[in-house]
This record gives structure tokens, sequence and C-alpha cells, in this order.
């Protein structure tokens, strides 16, 4: 790529030669290696979602990538494309509003579990309730990983953690189930031991017209997998390999037996009015046009000028 | 060719798992900073899958071989056509 120099910070800076992975032209390379521990899965999803945007025949140009606070929503910082580093889980609540004024934008938020479940819960609920046109990709790692190791809502029964060194009582969320159930058109659900399922999900949550959930299970050696005996990240990936089971044949089972099963699949996928053409479709009723956008650059509010 | 960038690598291993058939092993020295990388051990067992781009962390491999054994890059025969044909 010849474009790279643009975000290189001296001029005399020689590059060294550097493998020519297929997914490095789209960061930056001044950057890297990057801040993520060793065997965590945040890598792995920066590219199965480059794979399932060149699947989706997607503009790189056109996508703008929204943010929280955590260690998977450092993933924007490494991208070459527009990003917005936001407060901590209002990341949906900041891409709401950059899609409704720029509704030719393909925005795409990354959270994670804490980011997105806990302290900004209400704001995932309430966007697939209006279902907007975003695609959310939730790393869900079990765990506060970046402020070293309590315990997450997604942490499941009986782990254990700064916070409960005793291991956990609580029940944890399932995220996709909760989603699919306020209202969001696309949802899935898959892991970092399945690579090519979650890029085929990816490429249907970008091309679909209406809020697209996609929760990835990833693996947190350095905190989760320390204090539950799983300090290689070999180990934490073949024992989320070991305990995923597809939806379809989970449908039979009872509680007892899902009882430390990670569910794997397609939660929803349906069709329903999304949020932005609604707006749209109230503006031509009423004032006869559709909503002016960019309004700070017009002279004038005419009707005839756009 | 299967190569590995020394410099973005940690050591994670991952590649070594994930590779169903067992192109990669574990060097015997560490580097630098004490950690043991992987090396493209045996490359003639690759089917060109090309998995382990796709599930490496930090973005270090890459493969760059011929789709299949008898085809060459410039999309030409890697062995004489006519090697059955009787010399007359």
């Amino acid at each position: 790529m010849s474009n790279i120099d643009e975000y290189t910070i001296d001029e005399g800076y020689e590059k060294t030669e550097r493998a020519k992975a297929p997914f490095i032209q789209y960061l930056r390379e001044d950057r890297l290696p990057h801040i993520f521990c060793p065997g965590c899965g945040n890598g792995t999803i920066i590219n199965t979602f480059f794979k399932g945007m060149e699947k989706a025949n997607i503009d790189f140009k056109n996508i703008a990538m929204v943010s929280g606070i955590g260690c998977s929503s450092r993933i924007p910082g490494y991208v070459k494309c527009d990003s917005l580093h936001t407060t901590h889980g209002r990341s949906i609540a900041f891409a709401t509003g950059l899609k409704v004024s720029n509704p030719d934008l393909d925005v795409v938020v990354f959270t994670g579990d804490g980011d997105c479940a806990s302290i900004g819960g209400n704001h995932l609920i309430h966007a697939a309730r209006r279902n907007i046109n975003l695609t959310v990709i939730c790393i869900n790692n079990n765990i506060y990983g970046m402020t070293g190791g309590q315990i997450s809502p997604t942490s499941p029964k009986g782990s254990i953690g700064s916070t409960a060194p005793y291991g956990n009582r609580d029940k944890p969320f399932n995220l996709a189930e909760l989603v699919a159930a306020a209202g969001a058109t696309y949802v899935a659900r898959w892991t970092t031991a399945q690579v090519e399922s979650a890029v085929k999900s990816i490429e249907k949550g970008l091309k679909n017209n209406g809020f697209s959930f996609i929760e990835i299970v990833s693996q947190c050696p350095t905190y989760f997998g320390r204090k539950n005996k799983m300090k290689q990240p070999v180990d934490m990936i073949n024992h989320i390999k070991n305990s995923t089971i597809y939806i379809n044949n989970a449908k039979g089972l009872n509680e007892y037996e899902l009882k430390d099963k990670i569910v794997v699949g397609e939660f929803a996928n349906k069709e329903s009015p999304e949020f932005t053409d609604n707006i749209q479709e109230l503006s031509k009723e009423f004032y006869g046009q559709k909503t002016i956008r960019r309004s700070a650059f017009l002279t004038s509010f005419d009707k005839e000028e756009k | 060719m299967i190569y590995i960038n020394q410099d973005l690598c940690k050591g994670c291993l991952l590649c070594v798992n994930t590779c169903h058939k067992h192109v990669y092993a574990v060097s015997d020295k560490p580097n630098k900073k004490e950690v043991l990388l992987p090396y493209p051990a045996n490359e003639k067992n690759c089917s060109n899958c090309k998995e382990c781009e796709l599930v490496c962390p930090d973005q270090a491999i890459s493969v760059d071989i011929e789709r299949n054994w008898w085809m060459s890059k410039d999309n030409t025969y890697a062995f004489n056509p006519n090697f059955a044909k009787k010399r007359v």
C-alpha cells in the first residue's frame, strides 16, 4: 500500500521489512505490535472483521468505528479509518447520533462485555428496540480484563476473579438472547475457535439493514485463565472449543445439561422497519422532502437546493 | 512460502494448536525476550487453508503458497506434461 506514509510521525523514519500479512494493509503499521497480551482474542477478531468486510464488498473508506472503554475498545486506534473513542458504556449512544446525522456511513461498534452489558446495558437494549442500522461486535472475555480481573456480568457461575476469591455465585447474562428478545434483526454468537463462521456472520451483519449484534466469546489468558487454572492461551481455547454446543443441538436439552456450555449459532434473522428510514418517511409526510443534511454548509433553506 | 515476522510474534502458539496439518513446530532456543517462537517446520504439508493467518492475533504470519502442487505461480505447469508420451 502506498498511502501508509500518511500516518507515520517522522518523515525520516525508515520502515523495516515486515511480513505482508493480508490484513496489515488496513492497520497503522507504525503502532504495531499492539498492546494486547500474548494470546489475546482481540487480534483474531480484527482479522475476522476485515475478512468479513472484504466478503461483503463494503468500501473501507466508508466505515466509521466507535468504541467505549476497555481492552477491546482499543481496536479502532490501530485501524486506518475514521474512529471515535468515547466514554465508558456510551459507545452505542454516540453511534446512533453518528448514524442519524450521516445515514450513508457504515457504523461499526466494538465493545467489550463490561462496556456493553453492565454500564451500557440500557443503551444496548434501546438501540435494539429502535432497530438502528448499526453493527455491534461484542467481544466477551468473561471478565474485566483492563482493570485487574474483577467479575463481570457475563462471567460464568463458579469462576474465580479478584473480587470473588471463593467463586462467583451469580448467574451470568445471556447477551445474545437478551438482544434478540429486545427486537434486533440479526443476532449471532461465535467463539474465537470458530473463526470462519464468525466471518460469515460479520458479513451478514454488515449487509443487514437493521440492528445486528455479533457476540464473540474470546479468551483472556492473563486474568481469567490464570485464576481458573488455564494459564496458557492454548488451554483456554481448547476449553472454549470443548464447551460449545450448536443451537439446533441444544434445543431439546434442559438447564442442567446446558450448565457450563456455550450455545453457539444464529439467534435471530428477520426483517423489520429501520430507524433512519422511519425518520425520512415522517419528514416526507409532513415536510415534503427528506431531512436536510449538513445544514451548516447551506446558504439558504429553500426546498430546491440540495 | 510461510513467513513469520519475529518482531510482531509474541509466542502465544495458537498457530501450532490450530494447524491440522502439523506444519508448525516450537523452536528450542529462546529469542531476546526469552520467548519460544514457532517456525514452519514441514512446509510441504501445508494445504493453503490460511486458517493460521486468520487466527494469529499479532498479524505476524503470511502464507504465500501455490494453490496446487502441480501449478507454479505464473499459472504454468510445474512438471513436464508430456512425460508419459512415447518419443518418436
